[in-house]
């Protein structure tokens, strides 16, 4: 998977973000945040869970994005589900495809931690809970159609396990989020206060 | 093992001497990143998953270092865990000409040496071992494409090997044909370890 995900970016870097045209929304110095409800399906346990989630993203270039999420466990939807907290946070970069409009298609890969825990128990003792190193693989895109707001939608794709003496759980999810979110220029911003500072002569 | 540790000392000296004498521009980059990490080719076959952080320091325009972190968390066959941290550097030598431009993959060797935290579990005997390690030593290769000026994704391979105490890993079957794993802590030394490929994206944030 990682192979594939490689020679995807490799492919699709030819097209430079050098190499565009300054149209289009997406530029260098975005900040978004976006927070949102999130559904995922474990495939290896076959439940579904709920999740309030949200991210901050940076935009270091037109085209590359540092972005950090968190996904905060709600619920399981399945009856009788043995997993009673996947809580997680995310944090790595994304590549966005450069577009000519608001639309902003991306691709991205997040490591990160989740504190999961089961209703499992050996010998009367109940499963603590654990920390846990996942890794997350990402596509998405984010929609700018107005100044201060855009719309988000990402598909996960995380893999993990939880591993404590009473129980060892795999975390394995695809999940799915979709939301409205706020963003702001900061690089802009920062010029406007330079120029209001500079005396004039 | 002695003279293991003098060769490493001495190549290192070495090297930094180098480095510092081939000062450039590029020297003293500051490049920020997450990274994560399977483990193989230990506790019985079982793969490993890690994620981490690291940082990298360029030295000059063909020798760079990359300070990391690891959690790395195993789960064996569904009859125990392990537990892996790593905390360690590397010295990495580019061999291209020009190395670390924009769309180009840049390949290299690394080696470096960490700190190593290991916990082993077993659920047949409700037992579990820790070991601290200072001398664990890596080796081994990887690439680098740049996607921007800053940006840039790394795919590496390495084979740490534990020098300190080591913990042992075996499963075995009961008479049922029930799997179950054993945990050894032999005496002594060895050379066992674990093949580590990491992929990371790293942002380049300036020269310190």
């Amino acid at each position: 998977m990682k192979n594939t995900f490689l020679g995807i970016l490799l492919l699709v870097s030819g097209t430079t973000c050098f190499a565009q045209s300054d149209s289009g929304f997406v530029h260098k110095g975005i900040l978004a945040g976006v927070g949102t409800v999130g559904v995922g399906e474990m495939p290896a346990h076959n439940i579904s869970n709920v999740y309030v989630t949200g991210n901050i993203e940076y935009y270091t270039e037109k085209c590359i994005s540092v972005r950090g999420d968190g996904y905060f466990f709600v619920n399981s939807l399945t009856p009788n589900s043995p997993l009673k907290q996947n809580s997680s946070v995310y944090f790595g970069a994304f590549y966005h495809f450069p577009t000519h409009s608001g639309f902003d298609p991306l691709i991205g890969i997040q490591p990160g931690l989740a504190f999961a825990r089961t209703s499992d128990s050996v010998n009367g003792k109940a499963d603590p809970g654990a920390l846990s190193p996942i890794t997350s693989f990402v596509i998405g895109f984010n929609f700018f159609g107005e100044k201060w707001f855009h719309i988000q939608a990402n598909i996960r794709y995380t893999i993990g396990q939880e591993s404590t003496e009473e129980s060892q759980y795999n975390l394995s999810e695809i999940s799915f989020n979709f939301g409205l979110g706020f963003n702001i220029d900061v690089i802009k911003q920062h010029k406007h206060y330079r120029t209001i500072e500079e005396p004039t002569f | 093992m002695t003279h293991l540790k003098s060769i490493v000392a001495t190549t290192l000296l070495l090297l930094s001497i180098t480095a510092f004498a081939q000062k450039d521009s590029t020297a003293g980059e500051f490049t920020l990143g997450m990274r994560t990490t399977v483990s193989s080719f230990t506790d019985a076959g079982s793969v490993g998953l890690g994620a981490g952080g690291q940082f990298w320091i360029r030295i000059t325009k063909h020798m760079n270092t990359v300070w990391y972190s690891d959690y790395i968390n195993t789960n064996i066959q569904n009859i125990g865990f392990r537990r892996d941290g790593h905390i360690g550097w590397s010295v990495v030598f580019y061999m291209d000409k020009d190395p670390l431009l924009t769309h180009k993959i840049t390949p290299y060797i690394l080696a470096g040496q960490c700190f190593d935290y290991t916990n082993v579990y077993s659920d047949y005997y409700n037992y579990s071992v820790e070991r601290w390690s200072a001398a664990a030593a890596q080796g081994g290769v990887g690439a680098t494409y740049k996607l921007t000026n800053h940006f840039d994704l790394s795919l590496i391979a390495l084979y740490m090997m534990h020098l300190g105490k080591h913990v042992e890993t075996e499963v075995d079957y009961t008479e049922q044909g029930e799997k179950y794993l054993t945990i050894t802590t032999p005496q002594g030394a060895s050379l066992d370890g674990h093949l580590l490929i990491t992929l990371s994206v790293n942002y380049m944030l300036g020269k310190l």
